[in-house]
């Protein structure tokens, strides 16, 4: 058994390029499925889409298609105040977004480690995850005004209360046989968090820091939906209000493309700070 | 506060390093010590043991049995400084007992590692908060993973090891600190009947080299003998006190050999029939 598998890429490099060549594609393949798994599924999504529209089996006026979105998304970004949208939007992402991580790391730390302070703080912290935020958005912009701080103010206020609440719960649930060991050498509370809650919050956190971010990305584009001037959100708003419906389309896609590709780095950080952690899953 | 102390433990391990240690100040006194616990819901108290006197000299291997529940394993961890004692005093030297010291380590029933460091950064943990400088803390705790036979697996994560070698790390994070009293609960309970006569074996062996002062506490009555220079049984919880204290005067070292003669098993029985009686 063992020997026909070790001979088998020897016989198909010696039948010459052809098959070398094929194998070595097999292998790359094999090697990157999870990448061209999940562009498989993209491009049929994409390619059942244009032919729907192609064949009128939907008016295309209504759900647009593949190639007219790209057709907006060349003007919306040649001229069309692409870029200035852009820019508004990760500004206000960027910015709430590092607050609510500072705020809710420390917080949910904070509460995950002293108890008083966690009875103090529960009630406000479910009290505030539980409002619809979302809804206080004309109240922020009396506070803040139309622009860029108000929707900061959004963002902050959506993503910050994931991330208090399992940041909290990961380093509450610290292993009390490991933070034994550490008081055992006499350890200093600061270090017995240090060396034991914290890394063992690591998965907790993570998943916090992963919801803020789409709570984050909802709360910006609604904000700007709500009241704005200029952003993705304000695109969203204005082209479906003037049946642009590729153009929504475009502005729509950058949103969850900027989720998709923060989602993917923060996945790349945990995996290296988690490399000790063996996989259950085949 | 812990920079202040720096100095001290760097001329405790120096002392330590030559030969086995000979001074009386290492010397272990519990005295008519209790341990109260208080539930929570109704705060009742519950006395897990009343009053319980021992003293282990130094280098001195002193094994505590008892029934189960009996609170040996609280005895142990108040020793450590983890667990109040409601009456009595333990004091090492002259030194009361009240918390945690760098006198003494503790070696976990279960290996309680840190998942995400491996053998190495395990080992070396306790030297963190000892400001040991990190290459000299690098050097001791590989001398110390050669010491249990650990050499080549340094880089190995917790989970990559079996029982036995990680009860391994466990002992040898002890060590590394190089405490005058070892105190280990029941480290071999969790491992199957074969590894356990193995690692009592490696523990002879380590502790051939090192002659720390060990307390040993344990539910298996053979280990007990087998390893320790006195055996004290205590009696049935709640309550507890210490039944007896018998000495075990095997030559050492110790082989398996041991466990089948005629001698050993009628210490063996003694205690047996000591922990049957109350």
């Amino acid at each position: 058994m063992s020997a026909e598998v070790g001979l088998a890429p020897v016989a198909l490099a010696g039948t010459g390029g052809g098959g070398g060549g094929l194998a070595r594609v097999a292998r790359v393949f094999t090697g990157h499925q999870r990448w061209w798994l999940g562009l498989l599924g993209v491009v049929a999504v994409l390619a059942a889409w244009q032919a729907c529209a192609e064949l009128n089996v939907v008016n295309s006026a209504y759900t647009s298609d593949p190639s007219s979105i790209a057709v907006a998304a060349k003007g919306y970004f040649d001229g069309g105040g692409g870029w200035y949208a852009l820019e508004i939007s990760a500004t206000e992402f960027g910015v709430g977004f590092a607050l609510s991580l500072v705020v809710g790391l420390l917080v949910g730390m904070a509460m995950g480690w002293w108890r008083w302070l966690e009875f103090l703080v529960d009630p406000l912290v479910n009290f505030g995850y539980a409002a619809p935020r979302i809804a206080l958005v004309p109240l922020l912009v009396v506070w803040f005004g139309i622009g860029t701080p108000s929707k900061v103010a959004v963002v902050f206020l959506s993503a910050v209360f994931p991330i208090i609440i399992n940041t909290m719960s990961g380093v509450k649930t610290a292993d009390a046989s490991l933070v034994r060991v550490a008081r055992s050498f006499n350890a200093p509370s600061l270090q017995v968090f240090r060396t034991v809650a914290l890394p063992g919050a690591l998965p907790s956190i993570v998943t916090g820091i992963r919801l803020g971010i789409g709570q984050g990305l909802i709360g910006m584009v609604v904000g700007e939906l709500i009241a704005s001037t200029a952003g993705l959100g304000y695109t969203i708003e204005t082209a479906g209000n003037n049946f642009q419906t590729s153009l929504m389309f475009v502005a729509v896609i950058i949103v969850s493309g900027i989720g998709v590709v923060l989602t993917q780095s923060l996945r790349a950080v945990e995996r290296r700070l988690d490399r000790w952690r063996p996989d259950a899953r085949s | 506060m812990a920079k202040l102390q720096a100095p001290q433990d760097r001329r405790g391990s120096r002392n330590d390093k030559h030969g086995p240690v000979g001074d009386a100040s290492t010397e272990l006194t519990i005295d008519q010590v209790g341990i109260a616990f208080n539930a929570t819901k109704d705060r009742s108290s519950y006395q897990a043991i009343s009053s319980v006197s021992m003293e282990i000299k130094p280098s001195e291997f002193t094994c505590v049995v008892g029934p189960s529940g009996c609170g040996k394993s609280s005895l142990l961890l108040a020793v450590a400084g983890l667990v109040p004692i409601s009456s009595g005093s333990i004091t090492i030297g002259t030194k009361a007992i009240t918390s945690p010291g760098r006198d003494r380590a503790v070696v976990f029933q279960a290996a309680s590692l840190l998942p995400w460091r491996n053998v190495l950064r395990n080992v070396s943990y306790g030297l963190e908060f000892r400001n040991v400088p990190r290459r000299e803390a690098r050097e001791r705790s590989m001398e110390v993973i050669k010491l249990v036979g650990l050499e080549g697996f340094e880089g190995h994560y917790p989970h990559e090891l079996s029982g036995g070698m990680q009860q391994r790390v466990n002992l040898a994070r002890a060590l590394v600190c190089d405490p005058q009293l070892l105190l280990m609960d029941e480290p071999f309970a969790a491992l199957d009947a074969q590894t356990r006569e193995y690692m009592q074996e490696e523990l002879l062996r380590v502790w051939g080299q090192m002659r720390k002062s060990v307390m040993f506490v344990t539910h298996q009555i053979d280990e007990a003998v087998f390893l320790g220079d006195h055996v004290v049984v205590l009696s049935k919880g709640p309550g507890t006190t210490v039944a007896k204290i018998i000495p075990v005067k095997f030559e050492r070292p110790r082989s398996d050999a041991l466990k089948r003669t005629p001698e050993f098993l009628a210490i063996v029985d003694e205690i047996w029939e000591c922990i049957k009686a109350k």
